[in-house]
């Protein structure tokens, strides 16, 4: 019962999200086209912040003098 | 000296009385908020009102969104037009032929572009094709594409009793045939259709005669001439009027009818500000003080272009502070009330009647009998030495056919039932049904949130959607639930301000109303269109009143 009520809000937003940014009158393999670049530029992004961030966070960490 | 009308003019500097919610100081249409002017005019008369304008400007992220929406159907638009030259797909818009190739181009600017690529994707939403007379319900035929729009097919099966929001159907003239429409039906055997000749030569009938008699009557002038189609009504009539030497002003927002016209006269145009009296009143000045522009004589004459009801934003001109302007320039005024004739005003008589101003007033009354009386054609009218002249010189009159008899009774019938000459006040009974519709549908809109443009009495009313994909979704989705509805988008209006237009009608009973407004909450539910910061409760005078007194 709540996953199909989460199903449609789901489902709801990703029509809000296909209107908002024009893909509703795209055809489907220009969506497909669209949504698996986003998808992948997201991707690498995310990997990109878990890869780096305990560097960064000791470089914070060092600047502040906190750990040597 | 009393002031002349339309608020105070003191040393040549126009102030009008305005409350603003926002506080800037200039323009009679500030982008945010809601103006009231009191309009004042010299002469004591009882249709002193406020006038209520409103321009809402849209919250950021949305235009932020719709010019990404853009710029997303942009990008994507380059790449099928590479893989269309590049042969990978087939190409099925117009293309230059191959011997051609080498020659300008022909469907590389911007406006083929977007034809092709925007367009033609959400295209299903325009030019549906009818099958019944457009009253307050019609039927439309349903028609599908197998191609993402570039061919559509019939089904076959007919979409039955569609609520017409779409139709200039004001006061619901343009109905199938019933009894009162004997007189044109005898008509039509009497006369037949086909007039075959210009005013000119042998194709001026009793009928027009008594026509344009009707005509004058109804808008209080002396003299009035009727002509067979509106658009060309403006377009050929204004190049007989004015010429080279003249100065036109015109409005920022008029129809093409009249900028076509402007532009064959070859006359100096100059462009105001939408109904922006301090814009008009500069133009003006420099006309006047600078004359013309190399050899600084006076313009022979000086012509301002309005509308009476904008189509597209739903606003009325602010008739009375244009007409004390030109009286104090000494310029002359033509008023086109496509929209406004029958629809505005007590008894329909159009802005002029609005706004308890003398027709005389105004140089030239044009308007068209194709919005409100359920017929074709266009008129004008103004002084007889006016149309005496205009009898002999316009193209209209020289080269056109002149207007069919049926057609011209129609009229003629629509006029005597709202002037009321057939005996009953039924006619009387729609323009005030019409104003209530209007007032009740623009005040629930408000009330939902949604972002309407234009005065609060005009029945155009312009829902603002914004992006393009909810453009296409909105026209698509009312259709499915049996609501017909006109949704304008790039080129008629600026590219980020899409939106649905309603026509409201005097044949629209309030159950209509109440079905249409109900879909319209839902839908702006699901689409996410109800953007509007101010929303207005039931009675927005008390809110917005600074004081209680009687006089203010």
């Amino acid at each position: 019962m709540a996953l199909a009520r989460a199903w449609k809000q789901m489902s709801w937003f990703y029509y809000q999200y296909l209107l908002v940014t024009a893909l509703y009158m795209l055809e489907p393999w220009e969506r497909t086209v669209f949504n698996s670049m986003l998808v992948s530029i997201v991707g690498m992004a995310l990997y990109t912040g878990y890869v780096f961030m305990p560097q960064h966070i000791m470089a914070i960490l060092h600047y502040f003098e906190l750990v040597q | 000296m009393a002031n002349p009308g339309g608020g105070a003019i003191c040393n040549g500097n126009l102030h009008n009385h305005e409350k603003q919610s926002d506080g800037s100081a200039s323009g009679n249409c500030p982008k945010n908020g809601i103006v009231k002017e009191a309009q004042q005019n010299g002469w004591p008369h009882v249709y002193d009102k406020p006038l209520v304008e409103s321009f809402e400007e849209a919250p950021l992220h949305v235009m932020v969104f719709t010019y990404l929406g853009y710029g997303l159907g942009t990008l994507f638009g380059y790449l099928r037009d590479f893989l269309r030259t590049c042969g990978i797909e087939k190409c099925n818009a117009a293309i230059e032929r191959e011997e051609q190739k080498d020659f300008v181009p022909l469907y590389q600017n911007f406006e083929n572009f977007y034809t092709r690529n925007l367009y033609m994707r959400i295209r299903d939403n325009w030019n549906r094709p009818i099958c019944s007379a457009p009253g307050s319900r019609f039927d439309v035929m349903e028609r599908v594409s197998d191609d993402y729009n570039w061919t559509f097919r019939f089904t076959g099966r007919i979409i039955k009793d569609v609520i017409n929001m779409g139709s200039y159907n004001f006061l619901g003239l343009a109905a199938s045939y019933d009894e009162s429409m004997r007189t044109v039906k005898d008509v039509l055997e009497e006369y037949g259709l086909g007039v075959a000749s210009t005013r000119h030569e042998m194709g001026t009938l009793d009928k027009h005669e008594e026509l344009e008699n009707l005509v004058a009557k109804f808008l209080n002038v002396e003299a009035a001439m009727v002509f067979g189609m509106g658009f060309a009504t403006n377009s050929m009539n204004i190049p007989a009027l004015v010429g080279k030497g003249c100065l036109i002003l015109s409005d920022e927002l008029n129809h093409a009818s009249l900028v076509l016209g402007a532009r064959l006269s070859g006359a100096t145009i100059r462009i105001f500000k939408h109904n922006n009296m301090q814009s008009l009143e500069k133009l003006l000045r420099d006309a006047v003080i600078y004359g013309q522009p190399r050899i600084r004589r006076a313009w022979k004459k000086i012509l301002i272009l309005v509308e009476g009801i904008y189509s597209m934003e739903g606003s009325i001109v602010h008739l009375p502070q244009i007409v004390a302007l030109k009286k104090k320039y000494k310029a002359y005024l033509y008023i086109d009330e496509a929209h406004s004739i029958g629809s505005v005003g007590p008894t329909g008589r159009g802005v002029v009647e609005f706004f308890g101003l003398d027709p005389r007033d105004v140089d030239v009354l044009m308007g068209t009998f194709t919005k409100s009386f359920g017929a074709s054609g266009g008129y004008i009218a103004g002084r007889k030495d006016l149309v005496d002249y205009l009898r002999v010189h316009s193209h209209s009159a020289v080269y056109a056919t002149s207007m069919s008899p049926p057609i011209a009774e129609q009229i003629i019938r629509s006029m005597k039932f709202i002037m009321g000459l057939d005996g009953t006040t039924q006619g009387l009974q729609r323009v005030r049904q019409l104003a209530k519709n209007t007032r009740y549908f623009r005040q629930r809109l408000n009330e939902m949130g949604f972002i309407i443009y234009g005065n609060e009495e005009s029945p155009v009313i312009p829902l603002l959607l914004y992006m393009p994909a909810k453009v296409a979704a909105f026209a698509r989705h009312l259709l499915n639930r049996k609501i017909g509805v006109v949704v304008v988008g790039f080129p008629a209006t600026p590219l980020a301000e899409a939106r649905a237009r309603f026509c409201v009608s005097a044949a629209h009973t309030r159950e209509m109303l109440d079905t249409v407004l109900e879909n319209l909450d839902e839908m702006g539910d699901l689409l996410q269109l109800k953007y509007s910061r101010h929303r207005k409760s039931a009675r927005p005078e008390l809110y917005d009143e600074t004081s209680f007194e009687l006089d203010d």
